[in-house]
């Protein structure tokens, strides 16, 4: 693997995805490059979490090429994107596991880095003691790390809209990846909550880690992004800087003079 | 995750341990009939474990029990193996049965799955009803009894204890198993499939593991029968039973270890104080299984959980301190 | 053995299996729900044609319109009583509710009439003994009846949901409720509707094949699974594919019963369900995708 190549963490070459009649996607040609803020946007329906589904594992391509770190993931499950290739998603609407408390959720991102199997975790030897104390203790790091570590006992389903959203990141992030991809992690969240959220994910990206991030909101979009890729019905109509895309006349078109200050209320 | 009840069947367990040394001989009725709840006890468990730990039915269990029996029991009279050698070679086969039909489980969800292993447990029916070799609808007799290392169990005492505590051992197995990282794996499974595929956990490899340890735990169960009874047929591993096994899990209350035990005891036991009201039995059974799954799904798992926490508060009045663990007794 | 008389057998069975099967292609299209009572209603069927044939006298027709009209009664009761309660529940509460209803009527039966099968010496067919020839094949007049009663069955039904705006409504309402209930169906009574006519059917079904099986008997989940694996083979969505995978159970389990011997019958036509539940799930004739896995 060249350096160049090594600097690509996502790369999707003429991916095409089509549902009975519905072009979802249609090649769809990109890069997501490491350590860097990467958002995806696009009007409703064009067709971004169906390319997260790709990327991540839980759908196939019909055409086209997906390579994560250099490896293509044709065919991979999702757990072993996870688990070999170090790509961790959020979904739109936060599946938590609502009655398992906060702390349990996240301590679930662990699961794919440990290995105590099941003699060991039935018979409670050290070593899967020992393991089950680090699973912890990382969990609440990262619950730190968003910020929600004084609410790790709490039945996950009492919290808020956004504070669920941060336990889904706090828990993707304990799958320690090297890419993150967030699924609108910025919908239904007021003003003072965005602005939190966009600092948590530069903070994300400095740890370092590479972001993909699906957003309506395109103040935090344009100020947090060092890139950005435009998706219309399938088909990616700009990609570049974020000045450089907010002024592509396409892009306008697509959004039909919404500008770029959506309201965010999808 | 804990299992709500855990220490209230602990005192089940001992308290039937305890009978089984101390209980004179005049009681060998109530030792007969529980010996074989027991039995039911540790199908149950493996039953209750799959349907709650990751939400697969089988209706076909005792297909894996009858694999068990006879295999054992066939091993034991013809070939004069050791008991323990042809137990664990009963169960294993059982277990490698599950593993093909856990495989085959992952393609199919609910109740697709619910009545392919109605299929698989018919299908086992069939060939042990047919075969010359399982002896035909009469089946095997003088099934040599169990034996630990030389000595043979033939007391009703000597059997009771095994079979509890065999049942004990099960039983605190899995409640450590569902304790663990791998019992909170198994719960996200069950509730959101997909979002623990997301989260890096092969969900594939669990469900097929919870069917082969489900699988064995039949086996065992039946390996034990077969030489408990010293004769089996056809008849005792019929749909009838795997439903038996339905009702044991409903009424103990869905993905509740504990609740399990106590109702293979009392839905065993209660019958031969009833025995009058025999013939009405299955069609009362019946009609609990549909009432307790429309009306009370917690079933005696949930009473046992409110026991614990009455014993758990009473701890707390008296000068006891308890080993508190912060996240044990969970989110309820 | 001859492969004539098997094949006439088998296809007799095949057509009963059928009609349960339609029954769970109905319920299946009104509530996605798989209804293992299905076959325990049929056994009922039976014996309660049995019982009112002793008591009216030999009125078979009159028997089988009263056992379809208290197989619609029946049918509403247990959608009010049972199934109402638990759609939204987890996937294994309908089928350990279902699975205990057709218990409890298995049971039930036992309690009143005994648990063993009973011999139906009524006819829906007329003089029993007259049949058709053909070449060497002799076909019985019976058999041909219930093969013309349940290809009735099968149009109207089929008729039903794709043309008349009831049956319309119903599959909507299975297929996406909120829509539904957005277009003013009132989905519950469909639901409603569905079931208490696919448990007419069951009963009737059982009612047409008692003279060639005897009454009740541990019949029940026999039928249930061997329809249901007609049912699949032909296609959960598709009204005459069930039909014809019916057939093609009811005259391979008759075949086997035939040239192997009469005990591999069931684990044959098991063995048919699984084979297609892992290699086609979608059935011959596929019609609405039922998603197996």
């Amino acid at each position: 693997m060249t350096a160049a190549a090594e600097q690509v963490v996502i790369r999707c070459v003429g991916v095409s995805r089509q549902f009975g009649g519905l072009r979802a996607l249609a090649n769809v040609s990109f890069e997501v490059a490491r350590d860097t803020i990467t958002a995806l946007i696009g009007p409703n329906g064009a067709g971004k979490t169906t390319l997260f589904n790709l990327i991540s594992g839980l759908d196939r391509a019909d055409a086209g090429r997906i390579e994560v770190h250099g490896q293509a993931i044709d065919g991979m499950q999702a757990h072993a994107i996870v688990h070999s290739l170090r790509l961790v998603r959020t979904f739109q609407s936060a599946r938590l596991y609502s009655k398992l408390t906060v702390a349990d959720n996240v301590r679930l991102g662990r699961h794919v880095r440990s290995r105590s199997g099941f003699l060991s975790s039935t018979l409670k030897l050290p070593a899967a003691r020992r393991e089950e104390r680090d699973i912890t203790g990382q969990a609440m790091r990262w619950l730190d790390f968003v910020g929600l570590g004084h609410r790790a006992n709490a039945v996950a389903g009492t919290l808020s809209y956004g504070d669920q959203r941060l336990v889904e990141i706090a828990r993707a992030l304990a799958t320690e990846p090297r890419c993150l991809l967030l699924d609108e992690p910025g919908a239904g969240l007021n003003a003072q909550e965005t602005n939190a959220l966009a600092n948590l994910i530069r903070a994300i990206r400095a740890l370092p880690m590479t972001v993909l991030l699906i957003e309506h909101k395109m103040d935090m979009v344009m100020a947090i992004s060092d890139q950005v890729t435009v998706l219309n019905f399938g088909e990616v109509i700009a990609s570049g800087s974020p000045g450089a895309v907010q002024r592509d006349a396409r892009v306008i078109e697509a959004y039909l003079g919404k500008g770029e200050h959506h309201s965010g209320s999808d | 995750m804990a299992q709500h009840g855990f220490i209230s069947v602990g005192f089940v367990f001992a308290g039937l341990l305890i009978f089984g040394a101390v209980a004179p001989f005049e009681m060998i009725y109530p030792i007969q009939v529980l010996s074989l709840a027991g039995l039911i006890a540790i199908q149950a468990v493996g039953l209750n474990l799959l349907i709650g730990s990751t939400g697969q039915i089988s209706l076909g269990q005792v297909g894996f029990a009858a694999i068990g029996a006879y295999l054992s029991g066939g091993l034991l009279k013809m070939e004069h193996w050791p008991f323990e050698l042809a137990f664990v070679c009963g169960s294993m086969v059982a277990a490698l049965t599950g593993v093909v039909v856990g495989f085959s489980a992952l393609r199919l969800r609910g109740q697709y799955l619910a009545m392919a292993t109605l299929a698989f447990g018919g299908i086992v029916f069939g060939l042990v009803y047919e075969l010359e070799i399982t002896g035909g609808p009469l089946g095997m007799l003088r099934i040599p009894p169990m034996s630990i290392f030389g000595y043979r169990l033939l007391s009703p005492q000597d059997k009771f204890l095994a079979i509890w505590l065999v049942a004990a051992i099960v039983t605190a197995a899995m409640l450590s198993l569902l304790w663990s990282r791998i019992g909170r794996a198994l719960a996200a499974i069950r509730d959101d499939e997909v979002a623990a595929a997301a989260l890096g956990i092969n969900v594939a490899r669990y469900k097929i593991s919870i069917f082969v340890i489900a699988a064995a735990l039949s086996g065992i169960s039946g390996a034990m029968y077969a030489s408990y009874l010293g004769g089996i047929a056809p008849s005792r591993f019929g749909l009838n039973e795997s439903i038996a096994l339905l009702v044991v899990v409903t009424v103990g209350g869905l993905g509740s270890i504990p609740g399990t035990i106590v109702a293979a005891v009392l839905l065993t036991a209660l019958p031969e104080f009833m025995r009058q009201y025999e013939i009405y039995r299955p069609t009362a059974y019946a009609a609990a299984l549909v009432l307790l799954i429309v009306l009370f799904p917690g079933g005696l798992g949930q009473v046992l959980a409110w026991a614990d926490r009455y014993i758990v508060a009473a701890c707390r009045l008296l000068p006891i301190r308890l080993r508190t663990r912060p996240d044990a007794l969970g989110a309820s | 053995m001859d492969f004539g008389q098997l094949l006439i057998s088998g296809l007799t069975s095949g057509m009963v299996y059928g009609l349960v099967a339609l029954g769970y292609h109905i319920v299946f299209r009104a509530t996605q729900l798989i209804d293992f009572a299905q076959g325990e209603k049929a056994a009922f069927g039976g014996l309660a044609a049995l019982a009112l044939l002793s008591a009216i006298g030999d009125h078979p027709w009159l028997a089988l319109v009263i056992v379809a009209v208290g197989g619609y009664v029946l049918g509403w009761l247990y959608e009010r009583a049972v199934l109402r309660p638990i759609y939204d529940r987890p996937a294994m509460v309908p089928i350990i509710a279902t699975v205990g209803v057709a218990q409890f009527v298995y049971f039930g039966d036992g309690l009143i009439w005994g648990n063993s099968a009973l011999p139906f010496p009524y006819s829906f067919g007329g003089d029993r003994s007259a049949a058709v020839t053909l070449g060497s094949l002799r076909i019985p007049v019976e058999r041909i009846w219930v093969w013309v009663l349940v290809l009735a069955v099968v149009t109207a039904s089929s008729l039903f949901f794709e043309r008349s705006r009831r049956g319309q409504a119903m599959i909507a309402a299975a297929d996406n409720r909120l829509g539904a209930q957005l277009s003013g169906i009132n989905v519950v009574a469909m639901r409603s509707q569905a079931m208490s006519i696919a448990t007419m059917l069951a009963l009737l079904g059982g009612a047409l094949i008692a003279p060639f099986t005897l009454a009740g008997g541990a019949i029940g989940l026999a039928i249930a699974v061997k329809s249901f694996a007609g049912a699949m083979i032909g296609g959960l969505g598709s009204p005459y594919g069930v039909i014809i995978g019916s057939l093609i159970v009811g005259v391979t389990e008759s075949l086997a019963a035939g040239y192997l011997s009469y005990g591999y019958r069931d684990p044959v036509a098991f063995s048919l369900l699984l084979l297609v539940l892992l290699i086609r799930p979608q059935g011959i004739f596929g019609g609405l995708r039922a998603r197996v896995g």
